[in-house]
């Protein structure tokens, strides 16, 4: 059973730790004594600890993989709505291959996977679509005709764990791409519109479901929206 | 007349559902104590909408309170009870506590909204709006150092009296509203009203800090109800 903690709880005092761990989101040390500040779970382990908190607000860290939209294109940077409280900054130069008479093509609305390399509370955080080799690796402009859609914070981390099996799931049956980011929002872009409805509706509401009841779960939404389209098709007949 | 219920309302007239909660705040909470009713909803940390009240080091807390016209037994009109002074005292005193107890540092330049409407006034407005107000911001996952647990304490015929209701308001009675951390005897705020003598407030302040603890008590109890639902999800993945 986890422990639950609420703000304010008294954690561990600072003397009483072998070594120096790494305190991480949601606690707090204040005067030599550590302190949750969020409601949550308490994680430890040996190397730190932290809360695993139930929130729908993303704080941005670096090498974070998120996914922006195109707010506002300007000369020599582009700014992204990535969930903040300030648009991040992304560079047009930091894409594959871009030099300064060769950008990339970028306009208002965009869909843009990038990662964070700078984040601060008094400056705007930083994105870039490479790494520093200048490869790309997957990062940059999203290709159009899919959808994106917002999850919660946990659930876009549960997505991203190579121990779930939802995306494998829904890949046998229905063939399609997605982008998973670390700040909530999810692209799917599949062959038709009702697959990316279907994908969207099972991602949506495989939140509240258990890692054992998956499959049944992904079977039966896919047998509702095959028993949907022949339905479909018999009225048109 | 039929109703069709498939065509019922779901949301009132302030923008709730029929349950209580406001699905459009980062954190919302109905608070019921004794007659007293309300609600309060927080906007999580977004960006500053008012540049000339913005901070460079912390947040800007944005507390409103509005008492309803029928909150009273005198019906009150609808457009000035956000400036009477009793609401703007209220929401003075909930800036004064949540200043130092939400971890500004983390959110520079940015704003906090906590809204909160009476629904229904019988006495004790000020310890029921801070108790609701702390419950919605461990909901919304603002990281706080502590729970402000308000209590009211009157002196009424030589004798204490705790959690004052309308008509012991209204008469000549000396009245305390005491702010500790996390029910324990640490004071962090006081207001008074009305006059007494100095044995009489030491009386008062240690019956406070002792009955707070049964108000922390609830507190828990309610930001526990609310953590659970994170144990719900982590115990079924």
């Amino acid at each position: 059973m986890a422990k639950v903690v609420l703000p304010g709880d008294f954690i561990e005092d600072v003397k009483n730790l072998p070594s120096v761990p790494v305190i991480g989101r949601g606690l707090k040390v204040y005067k030599n004594e550590i302190i949750s500040t969020q409601g949550g779970i308490f994680c430890s382990g040996k190397d730190g600890m932290y809360v695993d908190v139930c929130s729908k607000r993303y704080q941005p860290t670096v090498d974070d993989l998120v996914i922006g939209v195109v707010s506002n294109v300007m000369v020599e940077n582009v700014k992204l709505d990535i969930c903040y409280l300030e648009n991040a900054i992304l560079s047009t130069l930091a894409f594959e291959g871009a030099t300064k008479r060769n950008k990339p093509n970028i306009k208002v609305g965009d869909v843009v996977y990038a990662r964070v390399i700078s984040t601060s509370k008094f400056l705007e955080t930083e994105l870039a679509c490479i790494d520093k080799d200048n490869c790309a690796r997957g990062l940059g402009v999203l290709p159009s005709g899919g959808m994106v859609f917002k999850v919660s914070l946990k659930h876009a981390r549960r997505l991203l764990s190579p121990k779930c099996q939802l995306l494998n799931l829904i890949g046998k049956e229905i063939k399609y791409e997605s982008c998973i980011g670390i700040n909530g929002r999810v692209w799917v872009k599949a062959d038709t519109i009702e697959s990316i409805k279907c994908i969207v509706k099972i991602i949506q509401q495989s939140e509240a479901v258990p890692d054992c009841n998956l499959k049944e779960f992904v079977d039966s939404h896919i047998n509702l929206t095959k028993g949907f389209c022949k339905k479909e098709h018999e009225s048109m007949e | 007349m039929e109703i069709d219920l498939n065509r019922r309302k779901v949301l009132t007239n302030l923008g709730y559902r029929s349950d209580g909660i406001q699905r459009q705040a980062q954190g919302s909470v109905s608070w019921k104590q004794g007659l007293t009713e309300l609600r309060c909803s927080v906007f999580g940390p977004g960006p500053c909408r008012n540049k000339s009240r913005m901070r460079r080091e912390e947040v800007y807390l944005n507390i409103v309170v509005n008492q309803l016209p029928f909150a009273t037994r005198d019906r009150k009109r609808n457009e000035n009870t956000k400036r009477d002074r009793q609401q703007k005292s209220i929401s003075r005193y909930l800036e004064s506590v949540f200043r130092k107890c939400v971890v500004t540092e983390l959110y520079s330049k940015s704003q906090i909204d906590i809204y909160i409407d009476i629904l229904l006034n019988d006495g004790s407005a000020m310890a029921a709006c801070m108790n609701a107000a702390s419950v919605a911001l461990a909901t919304a996952s603002i990281p706080m150092r502590y729970v402000p647990t308000t209590v009211t304490v009157g002196y009424c015929d030589s004798d204490y009296v705790l959690d004052l209701n309308a008509d012991e308001e209204t008469k000549n009675v000396c009245r305390l509203t005491i702010t500790t951390k996390n029910g324990t005897d640490n004071i962090v705020a006081v207001d008074m009203q009305k006059k007494c003598e100095t044995n009489v407030f030491d009386q008062m302040c240690k019956f406070a800090s002792k009955e707070s603890s049964q108000i922390h008590t609830i507190l828990s109890a309610t930001m526990l109800h609310y953590a659970e639902t994170c144990i719900g999800l982590e115990s079924r993945f």
